[in-house]
C-alpha cells in the first residue's frame, strides 16, 4: 500500500534532512545566478530550471 | 525514473538499509549537481562563443526562447507539430549490478543531470536551452542554472524514503504517481505560457 506510514524513521528524517540541505544549495546557486544579471531573465532561467528538475520526477 | 533509486535500496539488506540508503542518496544528489554543472558549462561555452561572436544577443535570444516556449505550448495543445530532440535512452541499468553502490548512484544521476544524454522530461528544457545561449556575457549564471535542473532532478528521488516507498513494488509506485502526472501535464503547459509572456516583457526591457 502506498501511503505516508506513522512515525519518522531513520531514512525518513534523512530524506528531509537532505532534501533541505538541497533547497539551501539551489537558493545559493540562484543567488549565485543572479549576481550582476538581467534578474527578469535569469528569473526565468532559475523558474524553468526548477520546473525541469521537478517534472522528471513524472516521466518514465 | 523514482523507481530506479528504490531499486538501489531495496537490493540492500534490511538490517545495513538504512546506512547504505542514506549514503546513496547522498550520492545520488552529489551526482545530479555534479552532471547539471558538467551540462552547464557545456552550455555556457556555447553561449561564451555567441557572445564574443555576436556580442549580446540576450535580447533575441528571450524573444527565441518565447518563441520556443509557445511552440511547445501549441504541441501540447494539440495545434501543430514540433519535434522533440531527445536521446531517448535511459541510463543502463547494468550500471546499478555492476559498479558499488556509490558510484552506481553518482554516475546515474549524473547522467541525469547532464539533461541531454537522456530521455528529456519536459519540453520547458528547450525554452530554458535557448535562454541560456543568451546569457554567455554570464557563464557562471548558466553552470548554476543547470546544476539547479540537475540536483532538482536528483532531489526528487527523496521521494522514495520520505513516503516509505523502499519496500514497495515499482508498479505501484508508478501507480501512485499517475494522478500527479497529469497534474503536471497541466502544470507544464502553464509553465510554458507564463515563459512565452515573461520573457516577451524581459525582451522589451532589455
Amino acid at each position: 500500500m502506498l501511503m505516508w506510514t506513522s512515525g519518522p524513521s531513520r531514512l525518513r528524517v534523512g530524506a528531509i534532512t537532505l532534501g533541505v540541505i538541497s533547497l539551501v544549495a539551489c537558493a545559493a546557486l540562484a543567488a549565485l545566478s543572479a549576481r550582476g544579471t538581467p534578474a527578469l531573465a535569469v528569473g526565468v532561467g532559475v523558474g524553468l530550471a526548477v520546473w525541469v528538475g521537478i517534472a522528471s520526477l513524472f516521466s518514465p | 525514473m523514482v523507481q530506479t533509486i528504490s531499486w538501489m535500496v531495496t537490493r540492500e539488506e534490511p538490517a545495513s538499509r538504512a546506512r547504505i540508503s542514506g549514503v546513496i542518496l547522498r550520492w545520488f544528489l552529489a551526482g545530479g549537481l555534479a552532471g547539471g554543472a558538467v551540462a552547464g558549462v557545456i552550455v555556457a561555452g556555447a553561449a561564451r562563443l555567441i557572445y564574443i561572436v555576436f556580442g549580446d544577443e540576450l535580447r533575441f535570444l528571450s524573444l527565441a526562447a518565447a518563441a520556443v516556449a509557445i511552440a511547445y505550448l501549441g504541441r501540447m495543445l494539440g495545434l501543430w507539430r514540433v519535434p522533440k530532440p531527445q536521446i531517448a535512452q535511459q541510463v543502463p541499468s547494468s550500471w546499478r549490478d555492476v559498479l558499488p553502490p556509490r558510484v552506481a548512484s553518482f554516475l546515474y544521476a549524473g547522467t541525469l543531470g547532464l539533461t541531454f544524454f537522456t530521455r528529456v522530461g519536459s519540453l520547458a528544457l528547450f525554452p530554458m536551452l535557448v535562454l541560456a545561449l543568451g546569457l554567455g556575457r554570464w557563464p557562471l549564471a548558466v553552470i548554476s542554472l543547470f546544476a539547479i535542473a540537475g540536483l532538482i532532478r536528483a532531489a526528487t528521488a527523496l521521494i522514495v524514503p520520505l513516503f516509505d516507498w523502499v519496500d514497495d513494488h515499482d508498479s505501484l509506485i508508478f501507480s501512485a504517481l499517475k494522478l500527479p502526472a497529469r497534474v503536471a501535464q497541466k502544470l507544464e503547459a502553464g509553465v510554458l505560457a507564463a515563459v512565452a509572456g515573461l520573457l516577451l516583457i524581459a525582451a522589451a526591457i532589455t
